[in-house]
């Protein structure tokens, strides 16, 4: 098996290298190789930031995606086929799919979308949509692999170090939601990049509603600066 | 009535009123402009009977009042406009529950401000207007600074207070209201009121205020309840002034549960003002704040994890250690090896490396002292903290062109057939049941949702007969406000407003655009092309003027006047190609009768008007105003009129 993996990496490299331009070798196969895209996948880091220069560096939680299978489904035999897999339909009309490696689950519709959440970045996530997609395509669906696209990335961080959270109500007004009556962290919506952050006393961060790592690191690097000047001392 | 001081008719400011008539007149023109105006003074009228009684209606103060008498209609004294209903429905909420909450007037008027800007920005639509209402009483709160919960107004109208939480933060940035902070302080006369003190209510609550603002000062407040922070305080204070109160009693009257109120406590008696007597405690401030009690649990699992991780790595270190140790051992022996003619020079280097190393140290000392002391102003000023600027929030305005998105959607399109070939089957395939498997799965499956799926479809049949001949229900639409993003040219944000909003079906879109690309059909005749050009060129001006002047909508013109058009048309077919022949050879003559000129200029006007950008001949360049495009195509547009004149 582990031949073959290397065998199908050659292949893509070679796909990759030669840009389209079908190799001898592969050409003896007679398959229509398209270099797989997904493979050159590089986490697009932003530039070493102010942020993480002073070691705040975010870890990603969650990472929420979607993909249309472009054909429609029928969850019954999907449910009764595969082997971690949820189906009830008196409390949801989605299928829950599950996945070891990388650890992620997968709600499948009748219409053919699938929404794949869990994944610790981006790069697993398209893996894991892939591996679902390749699952049911085994069950003899029709699958593609249209508009995947990345929805929400949810990322933590702590600063350490306490945190006035009035003051930054004060003057960050039009941005924030404070009130300890409904939620005991800040809740700042940045403009840009679109991320809610809830920001709690003892320097904890989660940003959320961001569509890449990249837009987290860049919101960090507006948002540090700002906690660091309400730092209590 | 309306105050204004100009004659709605003819402007002039003579207006004439006359209060015993009641009514106000312009004498310029003689318009009655108000009739009926509210009179100040009070008029008794005697009836039949011998009784008398006042004159006129009751206006009140905030009804829109004697407008509504206008226009005939019979009835319409008895009618309130429908805006009016829920005002007056909204008011007469916001009083019930200002008096259970016990606010003032001030307040109330307050309140029911909000909520009319509420209204105004189409806040209430959707939502529920208990909910609405408690929001605009909540907000007035907050700003005058009552002692109010939310919980206690969700309390009075038995709602959601999270639910209510969210209509009022929705509320507040909707209506630009930066909302401070709440104060806990406010909260501990209230609740030491509800506590029974007795006479000694000031007392206990002057010590539960120290309490909270001591708590404050070791920032335990920040992201904790108010009410658990005060019912802490208070329990602390009675128990001070030897009242027995218990956890309990407490946790009645402050609506929090006995495990927040006990954490509350231990977390104040983690700071040191906890180890002072109650005389000290009054009279002595600490100036030392405590860091945030969740900061410091934090800190602590963090000390730990390290420790751990210490303890484990240990063994390794160690060996780690041994093996640079040795390393060490063996240069050390290489560098003795090293002969003694070399030594001097080592010397000599090394008296060197200590001098340079002292200048070094010297010359960069003090530049370190320097920064050391700018930071440390740097800090004291970061106190203030960093307000948010158009620059630091990096929102500034940015343009995207249309080409821009073109080109990243162009990259969004991949590929759409699925990817494979760095997946590995053999994992894949364990997630597949074996026929066997999956056959069981599925008897058990149908074991426990077949009932359900029956129930389904049995209601699907059941709805579907009873809608069997009846008409689909018509669902409202809304439609999301679209904004436009900004433009980088007049006539780009034209074409953006044309596509956003048509303005009449009758225009052919399609020849709009094919007129405003530039030059992109170069003239259908080659002949009548440069004569328009040189139209163009003599008198911009005056062809602009012209077709200004058209009322652009032409086609509310009665019917007498059309028809004469058009046979204006037929009669003058011929005249306009003379015209331009003219025209040509007037720009080889070089220099004509002035007089000439002008007559042809007339003579061009007319017929500009006439025909109205009759569409034989497409105006050849790309600046085409938009009263152009519409004037031609309504122009071209005869099988419209013919249509017209059917009806």
């Amino acid at each position: 098996m582990e031949n073959q993996g290397e065998e199908d990496n050659s292949r893509a490299v070679a796909a990759a290298e030669t840009a389209k331009s079908v190799t001898p070798n592969v050409a003896s196969k007679a398959i229509p190789v398209i270099p797989n895209p997904h493979r050159e996948l590089v986490t697009n880091t932003a530039p070493v930031s102010a942020s993480t220069e002073a070691g705040i560096i975010p870890t990603i939680q969650n990472t929420v995606s979607s993909v249309d299978l472009g054909c429609q489904l029928d969850l019954v035999k999907i449910n009764n086929q595969v082997r971690n897999s949820e189906y009830n339909p008196s409390r949801f009309c989605g299928v829950v799919m599950r996945l070891r490696e990388p650890r992620t689950s997968a709600l499948v519709f009748r219409s053919g979308k699938m929404v794949v959440t869990g994944a610790r970045d981006e790069n697993s996530a398209n893996l894991a949509s892939r591996k679902f997609a390749r699952i049911l395509q085994k069950l003899n669906f029709p699958v593609k692999f249209i508009n995947y696209k990345v929805h929400n990335v949810v990322a933590t961080c702590d600063l350490r170090f306490p945190i006035r959270l009035e003051n930054l109500n004060q003057l960050h007004g039009q941005f924030c939601n404070y009130e300890p009556e409904l939620f005991p962290s800040l809740i700042y919506r940045m403009v840009k990049p679109r991320v809610v952050l809830l920001i709690f006393v003892n320097g904890k961060l989660i940003v959320t509603g961001a569509k890449s790592k990249a837009e987290i690191i860049e919101a960090l690097d507006t948002i540090v600066p700002v906690l660091r000047s309400f730092r209590k001392v | 009535m309306s105050s204004s001081n100009k004659c709605k008719n003819c402007g002039s400011s003579d207006l004439e009123v006359d209060s015993a008539r009641g009514d106000t007149v312009c004498t310029s023109c003689g318009t009655v402009l108000e009739d009926n105006i509210i009179v100040s003074e009070v008029q008794f009228e005697e009836n039949a009977h011998g009784g008398t009684s006042a004159l006129g209606q009751f206006v009140s103060s905030d009804s829109k009042g004697g407008c509504r008498g206008f226009g005939g209609s019979f009835h319409s004294g008895l009618s309130k406009e429908s805006r009016e209903i829920t005002l007056q429905a909204a008011k007469k909420s916001i009083s019930n529950l200002c008096q259970q909450l016990r606010l003032n007037q001030h307040c109330l008027e307050t309140a029911f401000n909000f909520y009319k800007l509420a209204l105004n920005r189409q806040f209430t639509r959707g939502r529920k207007s208990t909910h609405v209402t408690a929001a605009c009483v909540y907000i007035t709160c907050r700003l005058e600074g009552t002692p109010h919960l939310l919980i206690d107004l969700s309390d009075v109208l038995q709602i959601c207070a999270f639910e209510l939480g969210r209509t009022y933060l929705r509320l507040s940035n909707l209506l630009c209201i930066n909302i401070p902070s709440m104060d806990p302080c406010l909260y501990v006369l209230r609740y030491a009121n509800k506590l029974e003190f007795g006479d000694k209510t000031h007392e206990v609550s002057m010590t539960a205020m120290r309490l909270v603002t001591r708590m404050k000062k070791d920032s335990i407040h920040y992201g904790r309840r108010p009410s658990g922070l005060c019912g802490a305080a208070l329990l602390m204070a009675g128990r001070l002034h030897d009242f027995s109160r218990s956890i309990g009693d407490i946790v009645k009257v402050v609506n929090v549960q006995e495990a927040t109120l006990k954490k509350r406590l231990l977390e104040f008696a983690e700071t040191p003002s906890s180890s002072l007597t109650l005389e000290e405690f009054m009279n002595v401030d600490l100036e030392e704040e405590q860091d945030p009690p969740s900061f410091r649990v934090a800190k602590l699992k963090d000390r730990d994890r390290l420790q751990k991780l210490e303890e484990q790595d240990e063994a390794y270190f160690s060996a780690l250690q041994k093996e640079i140790d040795k390393q060490l051992e063996l240069k050390r022996a290489t560098t003795k090896k090293i002969p003694k003619a070399l030594g001097a020079k080592v010397a000599n280097l090394n008296l060197e490396e200590t001098d340079t190393n002292k200048f070094v140290a010297e010359s960069t000392l003090p530049v370190i002292d320097s920064c050391l002391q700018e930071s440390e102003t740097v800090e004291t000023r970061k106190v203030v903290g960093i307000a948010p600027t158009l620059k630091n929030m990096k929102i500034l305005p940015t343009v995207t062109t249309t080409k821009e998105v073109e080109k990243s959607k162009e990259q969004e399109t991949v590929s759409e057939e699925l990817l494979i070939d760095d997946l590995d089957d053999s994992e894949l395939d364990g997630y597949i049941l074996t026929e066997q498997e999956a056959k069981n799965k599925d008897h058990l499956w149908n074991k426990i949702h077949g009932a359900f799926l029956q129930e389904q479809k049995e209601k699907r049949e059941r709805l579907e007969q009873e809608n069997e001949g009846k008409p689909e229900k018509k669902r409202r639409k809304y439609k999301p406000r679209k904004t436009i993003t900004p433009s980088n040219s007049a006539k780009e944000a034209i074409e953006k407003i044309l596509q956003e909003k048509k303005i009449s079906s009758k225009i052919n879109y399609d020849v709009l655009k094919s007129l405003t690309a530039p030059s992109s059909q170069p003239a259908t005749e080659s002949e009548t092309n440069q004569p328009v050009e040189v139209l163009e060129i003599e008198e911009p001006a005056a062809v602009t003027k012209v077709q200004r002047k058209k009322p652009v909508p032409k086609l509310v013109q009665d019917g007498p006047l059309r028809k004469r058009i058009k046979v204006e048309k037929d009669a003058e077919t011929a005249s306009p190609q003379d015209s331009k022949k003219e025209a040509v050879a007037e720009d080889t003559a070089a220099e004509n009768d002035q007089e000439e000129e002008a007559n042809e200029e007339l003579e061009m006007e007319m017929e500009m008007e006439l025909e109205d950008g009759d569409n034989e001949e497409p105006e050849p360049d790309g600046i085409v105003s938009l009263a152009d495009m519409l004037s031609q195509r309504n122009g071209g547009d005869e099988d419209y009129y013919n249509d017209y004149d059917d009806y």
